[in-house]
């Protein structure tokens, strides 16, 4: 059946149901003062395409495609300036303590995964997060990534060999 | 012994807590507000503006072309709503498409582009003619003999150029990124566009950036083809609200 309502409703009811996964999406990836301006020019696409935006698989995957160019634009201009402009998970380490899990997993454990994610380089780690913290499926990853399904889910397979790699390299992975 | 895969533990220590975000509705109306005809209109301007920079480099590689009788490349593509050089057309950057005329789909599904003859939202068989520019025009038919009806060279839709994919590539990863942000600054766009060149191995393409006033902080792109050469233009920044 055909959505009769005006794409402005449509785009107001997408951005509601978005809103919450995508500021945490930059969250995630940002430092918290440029969370906000990141989430405004994500939608600020998203609004100016919104009939590719509405029309999408999964919104939230578009936006997420979106989002990655905006926050490697900002990773590629906080590394030129030398800032501490991304999070790259960095600014989590250390930062979970005793969460339910907690109790079968080591913090350092946690710590460990954390730098070893932040050790890899930006495209893994959009990947890994995008699975691991955005719940993804390998399809909503292919459309966020610009990917096929089958590329999607070899690269995030050798993401995740290389995330195992860099948090054996800290010591972890056995008890 | 127990192995924890580092995967499964930071899907079970998620960074961030979405619990408590609430939609910013300041935001939404900030946003919605701004109606499609302005946006249009900007976007227009500022593809009017890398349009005329490309112009400007397509008129040096015809110069070029007479010169040294080298292949051309097709760089600017407009596409007409009918067959005609008249009426409305859409402007666009050649993007890295298998075929010459997949950059004219997005206007058509978009509905920037209408025809009478055409339902709405859907893209037409579509014929890609050279035109006198060198750039490519393509026409809402599948009618080969529309190019030499309107004095203009037909262009196979499946004509591979890997020389064209590539600088292509480079145009389109470099507008992708200038229309990230309303106003890209000089500093920011130089070292974009030499990391961009780098990932594309153009090792022997430079960038050049033109002397601008404290006034034009924000950069746009000019190409010089034959002479392997980005050029960054400072101009000013959008108006507020665009």
């Amino acid at each position: 059946m055909t959505d009769r309502r005006s794409s402005d409703e449509r785009f107001t009811e997408a951005y509601r149901s978005t809103y919450p996964e995508l500021v945490a999406y930059c969250r995630r990836r940002l430092t918290s003062n440029r969370v906000d301006d990141a989430v405004a020019e994500i939608y600020t696409v998203a609004w100016s395409k919104r009939d590719q935006f509405l029309a999408a698989d999964s919104q939230l995957a578009w936006l997420y495609a979106v989002g990655f160019r905006v926050v490697s634009t900002e990773y590629r201009r906080a590394k030129r300036r030398r800032l501490l402009g991304l999070r790259l998970f960095q600014e989590d380490i250390g930062r979970f303590v005793q969460s339910p899990d907690d109790r079968a997993v080591d913090t350092d454990d946690v710590d460990r995964a954390f730098r070893a994610i932040s050790s890899l380089r930006v495209d893994d780690q959009e990947i890994i997060a995008l699975a691991a913290f955005e719940g993804l499926s390998y399809r909503e990853i292919a459309e966020a990534t610009g990917r096929s399904e089958t590329s999607a889910r070899t690269a995030l397979h050798r993401a995740r060999q290389r995330l195992r790699d860099a948090y054996r390299q800290l010591g972890g992975g056995s008890r | 012994m127990q192995r924890r895969d580092p995967f499964d533990i930071l899907r079970q220590h998620d960074p961030a807590d979405t619990a408590r975000i609430v939609p910013d509705e300041d935001l939404l109306a900030a946003i919605t507000s701004t109606r499609p005809n302005v946006r249009r209109r900007t976007s227009v301007r500022r593809r009017a503006l890398l349009i005329a920079a490309v112009i400007l480099a397509l008129a040096s590689i015809a110069a070029a072309w007479y010169l040294t009788t080298r292949p051309v490349l097709t760089l600017a593509v407009t596409c007409y709503a009918e067959l005609s050089l008249e009426g409305d057309r859409h402007g666009t950057v050649a993007g890295s498409g298998t075929s010459s005329v997949d950059d004219c789909r997005y206007p058509w599904e978009a509905e920037i582009l209408t025809n009478p003859h055409v339902e709405p939202g859907s893209v037409p068989d579509l014929t890609a003619c050279v035109n006198e520019m060198n750039g490519l025009a393509v026409f809402p038919t599948a009618d080969e003999d529309i190019c030499e009806q309107l004095g203009l060279t037909y262009r196979s839709p499946d004509r591979p150029s890997d020389r064209l994919d590539t600088v292509s590539r480079l145009q389109k990863e470099i507008t992708e990124f200038i229309l990230l942000s309303r106003c890209q600054l000089l500093d920011d766009t130089e070292a974009e566009v030499t990391e961009i060149l780098a990932r594309l191995g153009l090792d022997d393409w430079t960038v050049i950036r033109r002397a601008g006033n404290p006034g034009e902080p924000c950069g746009s792109i000019a190409y010089n083809v034959p002479d392997r050469t980005v050029i960054i233009v400072p101009i000013d920044p959008p108006p507020p609200g665009g």
